[in-house]
């Protein structure tokens, strides 16, 4: 009696998942959501699940490998199952899959199109640590900075600013950032409410406050030293406008920039760039810690600075990228180098970020300003070091902001921020970049919530890759959060 | 008289008071939302989160706000009854219920800035599911069960309800001890205090300890409000009290009486009667309905205006072609909002007054901050969802995304249907008087410099900086010019008036002859009494007459006489304040 139901059981599941006999070729082009036709994808991703948006009263979807596997699955939500999903992709590293979507629409079951993704050879960095936010502009209430295992799924918050909650003054934190795509030395800042920058270093954790007589703000955009327990960052008078008209909305400027260096063992900050007719911002360092990139622009002429004034010319501001070579046993930089001459082009250059194997420089690139992530027209833009040539990353780029981005540490993949779903939600996309330096299509970070997304009003921000998870949990980092801001000193 | 039918009366004067803050409750429709499951599951799973999803559904369902008002009473009534049953006494057992009901008809401008989602349900229920577990524990006759019942209430009650099933454990406490049964009061106590430790130590990990005793109150929206807590705070001590006292039916007539008398007294003099307040809500409703007439007929209800009144009114009458011509008739003042609650004007009407006066990037940024900062609203997401379609140049996905959150509400599906025939087919949305009068008011020039801080200010700097205005802007110009006594700004919109050709209006009239004589140019003076039709037009005789009545001082006969003519506010309409 037992073999018998488990027979029908095992029946009716293959039945229920099997593809539909008698169906017709309709040549349809399949529509689905998030859009995974034609990308190429890690071979260690969770799975790639979507809906299907073209109408039908049943759907039958097929995956299948090119060299092995097959995956049946039912309805209009493609959910697909973990461990065939790992099977299948697993089977064709290097390879294609071909996906079938079958509707029945009026009683009859028609094939759309036939779609094709690629596996690529090289996985993606298992972690992905990210801000869940809320678009909002000036104001702020609950959001959180979490960490997606890319190969699992699983979702889980770092920190929320609900623990420190104060009904009259809220908590903001930003730039999580870690040392060399490991967890063990990281930091982030917190604003406000027990405000402070929490840099964790192994075991220990210490918040400080890097702000000191000698410079005009605490640390805002870091840049942890590859093999030194040292972060250069900006230190910025930042000040933001709401637009009248404009479709930007918001413009975010910094009147006032420059980049300090902090040693963290010493608890000193140093100053790195401080020319007061420029503004130095958006640090970033090459991957043998031996060159300082950043942005910087020149102050415009009409702006001898009562400091909001620079607000009537938001779109004549321009930056270039810039270096600074570093000597690690001196702790000390050489004179300041352009890397990307953008204002010639009336163009601006925001945040390099360097290939870990050193020849790839990665940076946005929009008509004026600083905070491309507000910028519809900036796009990604690549620069290949040993040649100097710098092109679009046309691929991967969409007509609305592409900002916030970041390699993988085997430099194979591209994190990226892209409001392109919506004009205003970001989300978060991978694009594979591969060894002749081309970009491919990008996709969206796999949903756990299918139903929901595509109406989902959070943003994601400041992507960052990881290999290993953060050790801390909630409560860990609340608890580091409590302790008294040291104070730097400025040496 | 007998305890029914005082009873009755009870419930009739809460409906009473219910029906005559109608407007409230559709207010408070518009200020929530169905609830966003992806909300709790990312950001907000706290204990005692059923109460603001169930709170947020029953909101939504009072789409009809009589409909809401008979829930709110339904909800009242069922937790009477759950008292009655636990201290056996009808007029006693109202007392959870009119406490909470003034809570809820307490709310005052903090509506707009609440954290707390469906709160005009979310704390009845709370005190409904707060009585149900002590009334099982107190029919309960096994003494083991009554040890029982508080862990389970604490198990299950405090993820569910929060602080609320810590309210149950105390009610069966001091139950305990009344009747001398120390070992289920022992239990309760130490279910109610590591029970709740354990959830927020080890299971809501997310979430601020110390708050852990709290949670499922609107702990967040009473900060510097806390008289409007009160009544919620009675509820909940009484509700923690009334089963451990006993009533003797016999003896408790004239008290019966008296306690609802009293309650009587409470229901007419607690809610919030501020009549600006409702004025305002009752105005933004007729705006939004674009039925300006009513609009503007109501603010003749308010003697002392709020600044929020007398934008809503200038709206109105903007959009009736009588902005200048009956601006300065009505009452202008500058009456602050009646709350101790930290809320500004800007906070309470800008979505609304940014979007009727064309400024709708400031519009949509006060929706989303207020979104951000508070809650996400049906009323927040409309306004997102019509500059999102007004602009023409968002991507249609987000105006799409907005009307789909916005049509889940079942209420809202006609609305959305319209904004999205829009969407498909612009020819629609060309013929929308919204979108047609917005057009007009879009003609301007963006300023890189303008701050959207101060609604009001915001709207006269942009008024009064437009370079070339036409038609209903210059209007609006002339108006800004005029409530700013701005005498060259005036001027130079003045000058841009004549040459049109068109009527001078009745404000503008008064203005220029008042500025004229400020000017002590009788050039001047001359060529605006041209304007005004001769030295011997009513403009120029009345203000000839004003001009000595002013000043002799006689401020009484100048308000009666010309209370209605920019004169009078010119002269003694001062410090005009807003936030």
């Amino acid at each position: 009696m037992r073999n018998k139901i488990l027979f029908l059981s095992l029946s009716l599941l293959f039945f229920a998942c099997s593809v539909p006999e008698g169906v017709r070729e309709s040549g349809e082009e399949a529509i689905i959501f998030p859009d995974y036709k034609g990308v190429v994808i890690p071979p260690n991703i969770s799975p790639l699940d979507f809906k299907i948006l073209n109408d039908g009263e049943r759907y039958v979807t097929t995956i299948s490998g090119e060299n092995a596997g097959t995956i049946t699955v039912r309805g209009r939500d493609v959910k697909l199952p973990s461990k065939e999903w790992k099977a299948l992709v697993e089977a064709n590293k290097g390879s294609d899959i071909v996906y079938t979507v079958n509707v029945k629409r009026k009683g009859e079951w028609l094939k759309l199109a036939q779609f094709k993704g690629t596996v690529a050879e090289d996985p993606i960095d298992d972690y992905m640590v990210y801000r869940l936010l809320a678009p909002s502009y000036e104001f702020y209430t609950a959001f959180s900075i979490r960490q997606r295992n890319l190969s699992t799924g699983e979702d889980r918050e770092v920190y929320n600013n609900r623990m420190h909650y104060n009904p009259k003054e809220q908590q903001c934190m930003n730039c999580h950032q870690f040392q060399n795509y490991r967890t063990e030395n990281w930091q982030m800042h917190v604003r406000q409410v027990l405000g402070g920058t929490l840099i964790v270093t192994g075991d220990e954790s210490r918040k400080v406050n890097l702000k000191t007589d000698s410079t005009m703000s605490a640390g805002v955009y870091p840049a942890w030293h590859p093999t030194e327990k040292l972060i250069a960052y900006s230190v910025n008078r930042t000040r933001q406008f709401f637009h009248e008209k404009n479709i930007q909305k918001l413009e975010v400027q910094d009147p006032l920039s420059d980049l300090i260096l902090y040693d963290i063992d010493k608890n000193e900050v140093s100053k790195v760039a401080a020319n007061p007719l420029a503004f130095e911002t958006f640090p970033a360092w090459s991957p043998d810690g031996k060159t300082l990139y950043y942005s910087s622009a020149r102050q415009p002429e009409i702006a001898t600075l009562p400091s909001d004034s620079i607000a009537i010319c938001f779109d004549q501001i321009r930056y270039d990228l810039m270096r600074k070579s570093f000597d690690p046993s001196t702790k000390s930089f050489g004179p300041e180098e352009l890397v990307y001459d953008a204002k010639s082009q009336d163009l601006s250059a925001m945040e390099a970020r360097i290939s870990p194997d050193g020849r790839f420089l990665l940076f946005s690139l929009g008509g004026y300003g600083t905070f491309h992530i507000w910028h519809r027209d900036s796009d990604l833009w690549v620069m290949d070091l040993e040649s100097g040539e710098s092109r679009s990353l046309t691929e991967a780029n969409s007509n609305d902001a592409d900002s916030f981005h970041n390699w993988s540490s085997n430099g194979r993949w591209i994190v990226f921020t892209s409001r392109r779903d919506d004009g205003l939600f970001s989300r978060v996309y991978f694009s594979y970049f591969d060894r002749e330096g081309n970009a491919h299509k990008p996709f969206m970070l796999p949903m756990n919530d299918l139903s929901g997304h595509k109406d989902e009003v959070y943003s994601y921000n400041v992507p960052e890759f990881c290999v290993e998870p953060i050790r801390q949990s909630v409560k860990d980092l609340s608890r580091m959060i409590e302790q008294d801001a040291k104070q730097a000193e400025f040496k | 008289m007998k305890k029914k039918y005082l009873a009755i009366l009870v419930y009739a004067a809460m409906a009473a008071v219910l029906f005559l803050k109608l407007g409230v409750v559709r207010k408070l429709f518009e200020l929530s939302l169905w609830p966003d499951m992806t909300f709790y599951t990312n950001l907000g799973l706290q204990p005692g989160v059923l109460l603001p999803i169930l709170g947020s559904i029953l909101t939504q369902v009072s789409g009809l706000p009589v409909l809401g008002v008979l829930l709110v009473l339904l909800s009242l009534a069922c937790l009477t009854s759950l008292v009655r049953k636990l201290c056996g006494d009808r007029m006693v057992s109202f007392i959870p219920a009119v406490a909470a009901f003034l809570f809820i008809a307490g709310f005052d401008y903090s509506l707009y800035v609440f954290r707390a989602q469906g709160l005009i349900f979310s704390q009845t229920l709370g005190l409904i599911f707060a009585t149900l577990p002590v009334l099982w524990w107190v029919r309960t006759e096994s003494t083991s069960l009554k040890s029982v019942i508080p862990i389970l209430i604490a198990v299950v009650g405090y993820p569910l309800i929060g602080a609320y099933s810590l309210v149950s454990l105390l009610a069966i406490a001091i139950k305990a001890l009344c009747g001398k049964k120390w070992l289920p009061a022992i239990v309760a106590v130490f279910s109610g205090v590591l029970i709740p430790l354990f959830y927020t130590h080890l299971v809501f990990t997310h979430i601020d300890t110390h708050y852990t005793f709290y949670a499922g109150f609107p702990y967040m929206d009473f900060v510097d409000n806390h008289r409007r807590f009160i009544p919620l705070a009675i509820a909940v001590v009484s509700l923690v009290l009334l089963p451990s006292l006993e009533f003797r039916k016999a003896e408790s007539a004239k008290v019966s009486m008296a306690i609802v008398a009293v309650l009587l007294v409470c229901l007419g003099v607690f809610p919030y009667w501020n009549r600006n307040f409702h004025l305002e809500i009752a105005m933004q409703h007729s705006i939004e309905k674009n039925d300006w007439d009513r609009t503007a007929k109501l603010a003749w209800k308010s003697a002392h205006p709020s600044r929020i009144i007398v934008m809503y009114r200038n709206i109105a009458l903007m959009n009736s072609g009588e902005l200048c011509d009956r601006m300065f008739a009505y009452p202008n003042e500058s009456v602050n909002i009646d709350t101790p609650a930290q809320i500004s004007q800007t906070e309470v009407c800008a979505p609304v007054v940014f979007f009727y006066n064309g400024l709708i990037n400031y519009s949509t940024r006060w929706a989303w901050e207020m979104s951000m900062m508070f809650q996400r609203t049906l009323e927040r997401y409309k306004y997102q969802a019509k500059v999102a379609l007004f602009t023409r140049q968002e991507n249609p996905e987000l105006v799409e995304k907005y009307l789909k959150i916005i049509g889940r509400n079942m209420y809202q599906r006609r609305w959305v249907r319209k904004y999205r025939s829009m969407l498909h087919d612009p020819s629609l949305l060309e013929r929308d008087p919204e979108y047609r009068m917005f057009s007009q008011l879009d003609a301007f020039e963006e300023l890189k410099y303008m701050s959207s801080a101060v609604v009001e200010n915001t709207i006269l700097n942009h008024y009064m900086l437009q370079e070339d205005p036409k038609g209903v802007m210059l209007d609006a110009s002339l108006a800004a010019a005029m409530t700013s006594k701005d005498i060259d700004t005036f001027w130079y919109y003045y000058d841009k008036l004549l040459e049109t050709g068109r009527k001078i209006p009745v404000h503008v009239g008064e203005a220029a002859i008042l500025f004229a004589y400020i000017g002590r140019n009788q050039a001047e003076i001359d060529a605006v009494a041209r304007d005004l039709g001769g030295p011997n037009s009513p403009t120029v005789r009345r203000f000839i007459n004003f001009s000595s009545q002013a000043s002799a001082g006689d401020v009484e006969s100048c308000r009666n006489n010309y209370g209605d003519t920019y004169w009078y506010y010119s002269y003694f309409v001062k410090s005009i304040t807003t936030d």
